[in-house]
């Protein structure tokens, strides 16, 4: 292993590659999934009052679902605050 | 008895600091949230002061330095430190009157910067810590999340697009909240922690607490944390009319676009370790849900004003902190140097004040009486 430095640019745009991919894939993710969350909503609520046909129990399995993945985030976002 | 006062000059400044901090970024955090009603003004901005408050209390990992890697730490001194504040309100408090938002941890660096160049010359300042730390993310967060909310509103259309809209706006309303709260714990979180690396190291400087290890006081947690809560309950409503209405005219799946997804980048980026300013994300994801759905519905020009004040921030803090650096050495440095400014400022201010008062015109009965 060899204990040369790495040079500060370098490691910098290194970083801001790795930035751009998980912000990418945090924003755009939790974007789809909260949209599939009230898609499932929606569509649960107009099947239960009768003003649409479907299944009532995939739109509930979706909203379970995005629910759980929408709230790992939010927990995922506390934890990486209080551990800085 | 002197070294009492310069400290007690500097954590005043600081706490000042900090109430603009609050004041300035309040938009991040509740502009969407007012603009397409998901919360009522009054309350949004109640608990996004609450949220600041506690988000404080929850981490003092960053709480020790100041525009670390970016000045020569060894050459900070409390004068700079005071001359770098200076710098940042003067610049949180211009871009609050022209209803730009800018970010408030890029003044402070700017003005901090400017101080150390003046008192020590260019050879203090760490050029690459400044590019690395500051110019490239500063270019870097808003064109991440122009794409990001741009991308993010394009697939939340095509996901409800066919969906009942009453519905739809009150899900997606339902997220401004959530994701408006993650930002309020995230910037007290952030910000308060730069007041409180700042009174931590005046105190270390007085000699009031030990330099290795040295812990925060809770008084100091307290009062910073105080501090931005008071300064978003204040609100800088000329911002969060830029923010909010001024640059798209926004509807509920916009606005959680844009800070949905802008608070998601925030804290993956904080993950990296590669912090990205509050301000900038949130401006820039605004701009990007509104471009998505058509080009046409941002206005351009109030854009253009916000990338100018953000390529002037550094630099214009930098300048007054320069100024205020050299003012207060001119004056004699130590304490008197710093209370000679701050003489200063309250005279401008007063002055300012006094224009306007006398180029108001008098009552229109008046004249027609």
């Amino acid at each position: 292993m060899s204990g040369a430095p790495v040079p500060l640019a370098l490691s910098v745009w290194g970083e801001l590659l790795e930035v751009i991919v998980v912000g990418a894939v945090a924003g755009i993710g939790l974007a789809i999934a909260f949209a599939f969350l009230v898609r499932g909503a929606a569509q649960s609520s107009a099947i239960r009052h009768g003003e649409r046909e479907g299944s009532l129990v995939l739109n509930l399995a979706l909203v379970a679902l995005t629910s759980a993945i929408c709230i790992g985030a939010v927990v995922f976002a506390v934890y990486e605050m209080v551990s800085g | 008895m002197s070294a009492d006062i310069l400290l007690v000059i500097v954590v005043v400044t600081a706490l000042a600091f900090d109430f603009t901090n609050g004041f300035h970024d309040t938009a991040n955090v509740v502009a969407t949230s007012i603009s397409t009603r998901a919360l009522p003004a009054k309350l949004a901005i109640l608990i996004a002061a609450i949220l600041n408050f506690v988000g404080a209390f929850l981490s003092l990992e960053v709480a020790a330095t100041i525009a670390s890697g970016i000045v020569d730490s060894g050459e900070i001194t409390l004068q700079i430190v005071f001359a770098g504040l200076v710098g940042a309100i003067f610049w949180n408090m211009l871009t609050w009157w022209l209803g730009l938002p800018s970010s408030s941890s890029h003044a402070l660096i700017g003005g901090v910067v400017g101080a150390m160049l003046i008192a020590n010359g260019p050879d203090a300042i760490i050029g690459e810590g400044l590019l690395g730390k500051v110019i490239i993310p500063a270019v870097a967060a808003p064109v991440l999340a122009f794409g990001v909310a741009g991308i993010a509103i394009l697939f939340i259309y095509r996901i409800v697009g066919r969906q009942r809209p009453g519905p739809v706006t009150r899900g997606f309303r339902l997220g401004q909240i959530a994701s408006g709260s993650l930002l309020a714990l995230a910037h007290g979180t952030n910000d308060a922690q730069k007041t409180m690396g700042i009174i931590t190291l005046a105190l270390v400087a007085h000699g009031s607490i030990g330099g290795t290890d040295p812990q925060v006081p809770l008084w100091v947690v307290i009062s910073s944390a105080s501090a931005i809560a008071l300064g978003t309950y204040s609100g800088g409503w000329r911002i969060i009319r830029t923010m909010g209405s001024k640059i798209i005219k926004m509807d509920a799946a916009q606005g959680f676009a844009a800070q949905g997804s802008g608070a998601a980048v925030i804290l993956a980026a904080t993950h990296v370790g590669f912090p990205l300013s509050t301000t900038h994300v949130i401006s820039g994801g605004v701009v990007g849900a509104g471009a998505a759905k058509r080009l046409s519905a941002v206005k351009w020009g109030v854009a253009g004003n916000m990338a100018i004040a953000w390529v002037l921030t550094i630099p214009a803090a930098g300048l007054t902190g320069g100024l205020a650096f050299e003012i207060s050495d001119l004056a004699g440095g130590g304490t008197r140097g710093p209370i000679v400014v701050l003489v200063l400022i309250a005279v401008l201010v007063a002055a300012f004040l006094r224009s306007r008062r006398v180029r108001t015109p008098p009552p229109l009965a008046e004249g027609a009486a």
